[in-house]
């Protein structure tokens, strides 16, 4: 140990440290702010991404939405049946889905029409869902955060939808989607097809996209290329798709990036700026009497490189204790805000936590080594110079 | 040290269980709709891989851009791929 | 031991403005022997003092201590040789005034990265030959002038370098004290040390101990 650390040399740093206590604080919270808010982004953001991963798996092949003039339109439902006699596809199902605004609140809910009377989504469904009463006609499933909307506003066993000719449609609460798919169900309510059809006064013949099963991944493409053929006026969505478009969401086109590396740029101007404009009178003699002593430039540098390390490892340590504790632990309070905007049904933001190696790696290498070269740079600059002026 | 045992403690308590990926698994397959309901104001950031840059337009007709989760969720390329 | 070869030191203080501080200076210095610089300041003592300590390099001429060539060595070298052979004593002492006198003693052992044992017992013999020793974990503040330049000695001797410089030492003594300095020489003399003392006070005018007076006018020895 005392070969590869010298434990004299870290005694005589921290002390240096500690001549100038208070701007050395300063600083020290200065980096484990920036390097708390970095990190908090970077975790949001993967976590979110991870969370995307998770599903993504469990998604329809293919989505075929109709588009008319760059407008989604309702997609004829006798176009499975074509669809279904393409080579490779095993499944071909209408879909009707849309939102639902509630005025009261000022919230907007996702609408998911399913056939009841499917076994498999029987099945499926009371796995997901806290549930009092099973799925028929009249009961509808909702999530954590549209039971709390309805709640506060006085709906606890059922819910009037108000339908596009005016009259209100009573709908049961049959029960609650279970917490833990709380990202991805907060703010839907499922109901039979036959519901969500009057709800939106569309007809039987209409339905919203329609999701295609392939069995095997290679033809997606393929098949999905046929749809296209057949029908021109559609826009034809892959899982891969989907895959590609969760990898570029919070890329370096997005905001975040261009905000984190704004904040960060700043900050580091500001630090470095004040260590690079030269060091203090007192500094310069300091070290020019330690190479009057015999100190060598290397050892000037090694000094200040312990300097510069202590500082900012350690910020860097803070910074993300404190990232952790504030995005797991509290659901980060005010950078949720960010990323849900103006919504009025918030999610509660329990999100995965999820050890990213390649991001911190990222934060660390963005904040320590710039701030110990800001301080060894001017160092250097002064103990490679005659240090005569010792001597006067 | 204190970060590892923050990560041990985090690590047992909020990392997803393979009882709640089962789950997500199911539901979005339930569904079969993508995305998470994070922001939920507007429908092309809801529903990001299914909706079409357009779709700022069909929500409202005075044109408002949904900042600042727009600003900071990119835009999914989707809409615009025709191939 | 010690040798000025046709020595020029000139600074530049501006554009077209060098001044000269030594102009041909030959010396020659045996080893073991207690030498005195005299001259008011501005004379060229601190520059000579710079050169033997290879802090400078001169602008012409060699210098040659124990048959080695030091006017061009590199940063690298030059430092290594002061580490070893030189232990300089500050007019203004120049220590580190917030940590104790252990840490200021300690200063030029740190780049040898050595046993705490051995530091510990090189430490204790310097603070205890210079009769500083029940003030080592003091804060160097909190001393007086005397007990600080002594800390300054102790620094400067504890990598036992064989020449020892001091510049102006009892400016800021008084006699008593300035007497108790002499004592110090006197020890290190002994030990067979080579002592280089640059100084305008009278009171090292006429000493015994003193081999050899170099005095210093404009930068010229006279």
């Amino acid at each position: 140990m005392n070969k590869y650390i010298n434990l004299y040399l870290l005694e005589y740093s921290i002390n240096s440290l500690l001549r100038q206590k208070y701007k050395n604080i300063f600083i020290t919270t200065i980096l484990t702010f920036l390097i708390f808010i970095l990190s908090s982004m970077f975790f949001i953001t993967s976590s979110i991404k991870n969370e995307l991963q998770f599903s993504v798996e469990s998604l329809p092949e293919i989505t075929v939405q109709k588009l008319i003039s760059g407008k989604h339109y309702d997609i004829e439902v006798d176009r499975v049946n074509e669809i279904l006699s393409i080579t490779g596809v095993n499944d071909a199902t209408a879909r009707v889905w849309g939102y639902y605004y509630f005025v009261n609140a000022g919230v907007n809910f996702t609408l998911v029409g399913i056939e009841q009377f499917e076994k498999q989504y029987k099945d499926s469904l009371q796995n997901l869902v806290d549930s009092s009463k099973g799925f028929d006609e009249s009961n509808a499933y909702i999530g954590q955060g549209v039971k709390e909307i309805m709640r506060k506003n006085y709906f606890k066993e059922y819910f009037n939808f108000i339908l596009p000719d005016g009259s209100l449609k009573k709908i049961n609460i049959g029960g609650t989607f279970k917490s833990d798919t709380n990202l991805e169900s907060n703010d839907v309510i499922v109901l039979s097809k036959e519901n969500m059809r009057s709800i939106y006064g569309m007809s039987e013949e209409y339905a919203t996209d329609i999701v295609v099963k392939v069995a095997n991944p290679d033809e997606v493409a393929t098949v999905a290329a046929k749809i296209k053929l057949l029908y021109p006026d559609t826009r034809v969505i892959t899982k891969n798709d989907l895959k590609v478009s969760y990898q570029n969401i919070f890329d370096y086109k997005s905001g975040v990036f261009l905000a984190l590396f704004i904040v960060s740029l700043f900050t580091f101007f500001i630090i470095v700026f004040d260590k690079a404009s030269g060091l203090s009178s007192s500094e310069r003699k300091e070290i020019g009497v330690l190479k009057a002593i015999g100190w060598s430039l290397d050892d000037v540098l090694k000094e200040k490189f312990y300097e510069g390390a202590l500082i900012s490892v350690f910020a860097y340590l803070l910074g993300v204790f404190l990232a952790l504790g504030f995005v797991y632990g509290f659901g980060a309070p005010l950078l949720r805000d960010i990323f849900s905007g103006y919504s009025e049904l918030k999610t509660a933001f329990e999100l995965p936590f999820v050890l990213d190696v390649q991001t911190m790696v990222l934060v660390f290498f963005l904040s320590v080594p710039i701030y110990i070269a800001s301080i060894i740079i001017p160092s250097w600059r002064v103990a490679s110079m005659d240090a005569d002026e010792v001597m006067r | 040290m204190a970060l590892v045992l923050q990560y041990l403690y985090l690590d047992k308590t909020m990392a997803v269980s393979n009882n709640q990926i089962d789950a997500k698994k199911e539901f979005v397959a339930l569904l079969g709709l993508p995305d998470l309901a994070i922001s939920t104001e507007a429908t092309f950031i809801r529903h990001r891989s299914l909706s079409s840059t357009f779709e700022i337009y069909k929500d409202d007709g005075i044109l408002r851009e949904y900042f600042p989760s727009s600003f900071i969720i990119m835009d999914s390329k989707i809409g615009n791929v025709n191939e | 031991m010690i040798e000025f070869k046709n020595i020029n030191k000139s600074y530049k203080l501006g554009k077209n403005n060098t001044v000269a501080a030594l102009k041909d200076i030959n010396i020659n210095i045996k080893e073991g022997s207690v030498v005195v610089l005299k001259g008011s300041s501005g004379s060229g003592k601190s520059s000579i003092l710079s050169l033997v300590s290879a802090i400078s390099k001169p602008t012409s001429g060699e210098v040659i201590v124990d048959n080695k060539q030091i006017s061009k060595l590199s940063d690298r070298f030059a430092s290594e040789y002061r580490l070893n052979n030189i232990g300089i004593v500050f007019q203004k002492y120049n220590l580190v005034e917030d940590i104790s006198v252990e840490q200021n003693v300690i200063l030029p052992l740190i780049p040898k990265n050595l046993d705490s044992d051995l530091v510990e017992s090189k430490v204790d013999t310097a603070l205890d030959m210079f009769g500083i020793k029940h003030y080592k974990n003091s804060t160097v503040k909190n001393l007086s002038g005397g007990e600080q330049q002594r800390v300054a000695i102790a620094r400067a001797y504890i990598n036992e370098p064989k020449i020892i410089i001091a510049d102006e030492p009892t400016a800021n003594l008084d006699e008593k004290l300035s007497l108790d300095f002499i004592e110090i020489i006197k020890d290190l003399k002994k030990q067979n040390k080579t002592v280089i003392i640059a100084t305008h006070d009278p009171l090292f005018f006429n000493l015994d101990i003193v081999d050899k007076y170099i005095e210093m006018k404009n930068g010229s020895i006279i």
